[in-house]
């Protein structure tokens, strides 16, 4: 099991976000996580990636437990495993759409083979004419492909990606979706955040996060509720 | 790392170049007021030492000042009867006075040493103030007809000859640097300095209307006995009239008020440039807190440790620090340049070029000076960007 969450909890102030979430992905697995907006998706993909703390509950990578380790420990772990997509395009202002894409390899060290990589990728997602263009200088679904090729840079074995084909054309969500596919067909386990049905019935469990609970949305989902 | 933050560096130019200048100008300032004030306590210092002279006798009409005389370098052309001389000599409270004529070298001259420099021509039978500047050499015999002194800008230890005036000379000695004009004159013995400037056509027109030059003298140096008063010494030497007294000591103390003044207010100028860049690096460095937030949770969600990301915040600091201090250093030697060459053209004053050492150390303390207010200011917002939760990356929405 690459990734375990048991009895997730968290709270803003009074109001509780998350509650008794459990949640599991595999290898080759990908899940995806639906609700209305404001139901904490973003904030349940954020503690399982580390980001936050839960107040209750424990997360296990490959089986040990890892919501009890410190910032250090936690950084590593995200460095090790994981790779994002967040809901806003976060890319470094200051780099180029090759040195985002490198900007994993310019922090963990920058070795031939993952500047290889990143020519790879800067192929793969369409983005090889736009290679010294700054994020300013992109088309939304430019960025959000940026993002997604900076992600996969370190082949994480862990893909979150929160509304990663959200905002974009039906070309540009194609390109993202199909790449999430890739890592998925890579080996890599791949939780998404979407409101985009066509895309989360794609997925190998579709999961609905409604009033703080997470359960399996085994039933038809009213598409314009979500 | 270093990429990252030479790139970070780039794109914030506008801001990083407006606190390198303030760097650079606050580095440089203080560099050149303290190679300045280096020089100028080196040459009073030593002038203090060396001089030897009480008072300076100039003549009358002389509308030179006595700092110019004592001090500049330039050729001064003022003369007054040579008999005065022998009778300060004989005067009660007076211990030696030595008569000095001055005259110069011509830049046109095919054969000269190529400038305008002040010839002094001195009684080797009165002087005393020139031995104490030969270099090793207190008891150095008086110079020969054919013999001159050169000051140290004029040539260096290894010249044996000169051509002054059309007429060969050898050199018995170099002076030691004084910071004083003497670095830029030739002393000679005065009989030789007068027939010069007799047999020297251009030179004609500065006795235009005066005695043959064998019958002048352009200053007297005067040394007092221990218990003589200074004033009533001066007394009655101005009652020979037709002469003008300084006193070399009140003289030295004008100059030393007047540079006390110009230095403090040049580090009073230099210490707010510092103050004013001080302020400018820790507000700086504190607004990147909140603005980068996003940037730098960033970071840390993709996994950089919290320590590396303070050492990337340090980073940026103390590039911007070093570049700024770098600069500076450079810009202060050409505002100690500048600054020193209009103080010379406002006053004549004993100045000693501050020592290699010195300015090297002086210039390493003010880098690292200046590298530890860029980790200073750098501080908190390394600190504070090490304990950003990662999360933020999520919810911040003024991400560049």
């Amino acid at each position: 099991m690459l990734l375990r969450a048991e009895n997730i909890e968290k709270k803003y102030g009074k109001e509780t976000i998350l509650h008794g979430i459990h949640l599991s992905l595999e290898r080759g697995e990908l899940v995806a996580i639906t609700g209305a907006s404001g139901n904490g998706k973003t904030t349940l993909l954020s503690i399982l990636g580390l980001l936050q703390e839960a107040d209750a509950g424990a997360i296990f990578l490959d089986g040990k437990e890892v919501q009890s380790l410190g910032n250090t420990q936690k950084a590593a772990l995200r460095r090790q495993y994981m790779g994002f997509v967040f809901q806003r395009a976060r890319l470094v202002g200051a780099l180029t759409v090759q040195e985002n894409i490198l900007l994993p390899a310019w922090l963990f060290g920058k070795t031939a083979a993952r500047k290889k990589r990143g020519e790879e990728l800067l192929k793969i997602f369409g983005l090889a004419a736009k290679t010294d263009f700054f994020p300013a200088q992109l088309s939304q679904g430019q960025l959000r492909r940026t993002v997604l090729a900076r992600a996969l840079l370190l082949e994480p074995a862990l893909l979150l990606a929160d509304e990663p084909t959200n905002d974009l054309d039906e070309v540009s969500a194609g390109t993202v979706w199909r790449a999430i596919q890739q890592v998925r067909t890579a080996g890599a386990g791949v939780l998404l955040v979407t409101h985009d049905m066509q895309y989360a019935r794609q997925a190998d469990r579709m999961l609905l996060l409604e009033k703080g609970a997470l359960r399996l949305a085994d039933t038809p989902l009213d598409d314009k509720k979500i | 790392m270093i990429q990252l933050i030479l790139r970070s560096l780039q794109y914030r130019k506008g801001r990083v170049l407006a606190l390198a200048l303030s760097v650079m100008l606050s580095t440089g300032l203080l560099f050149s007021v303290f190679l300045l004030r280096e020089g100028l306590l080196g040459g009073l210092g030593k002038d203090e030492d060396r001089l030897g002279a009480d008072l300076l006798v100039v003549p009358a009409k002389s509308e030179v000042a006595p700092g110019e005389i004592l001090y500049g370098g330039a050729p001064q052309n003022i003369y007054m009867p040579a008999e005065l001389v022998p009778e300060i000599q004989q005067m009660a409270g007076v211990s030696r006075a030595a008569g000095q004529f001055f005259t110069q070298t011509l830049t046109e001259d095919c054969c000269d040493v190529g400038e305008s420099l002040r010839l002094v021509g001195i009684d080797s039978t009165s002087d005393w103030v020139s031995n104490a500047w030969r270099k090793g050499n207190s008891t150095a015999q008086p110079l020969k007809p054919d013999e001159i002194l050169v000051g140290s800008k004029v040539a260096s230890a290894n010249l044996k000859h000169l051509f002054i005036l059309g007429k060969l000379f050898r050199v018995a000695g170099v002076l030691e640097v004084s910071g004083t004009g003497l670095d830029s004159s030739i002393l000679m013995d005065i009989k030789i300095a007068r027939q010069l400037a007799k047999t020297t056509p251009q030179l004609q027109e500065s006795f235009a209307g005066q005695e043959n030059p064998d019958t002048l003298v352009s200053a007297v140096l005067v040394k007092l006995e221990p218990a003589a008063s200074q004033a009533v010494v001066q007394q009655r030497i101005r009652s020979l009239g037709d002469v003008q007294v300084f006193s070399a000591a009140e003289t030295r103390k004008h100059i030393q008020r007047e540079f006390t003044v110009l230095l403090g207010l040049l580090f009073g100028i230099s210490g707010f440039a510092a103050a004013v860049c001080i302020f400018q690096l820790f507000v700086g460095f504190y607004e990147q807190v909140h603005k980068r937030q996003g940037e730098w949770g960033l970071y840390l969600a993709m996994g950089l440790e919290p320590s590396r990301l303070a050492l990337l915040v340090w980073g940026e600091a103390v590039s911007i620090c070093s570049v700024g201090s770098l600069g500076g250093l450079a810009a202060g030697v050409f505002f100690y340049r500048y600054g020193l060459a209009f103080m010379e053209n406002y006053e004549a004053f004993p100045f000693l070029p501050p020592s290699v050492s010195f300015s090297l150390f002086t210039g390493f303390a003010l880098f690292l000076g200046f590298i530890l207010l860029g980790t200073l200011a750098a501080l908190l917002p390394a600190y504070k960007s090490s304990r950003l939760s990662p999360g933020i990356v999520m919810t911040r929405s003024d991400f560049s």
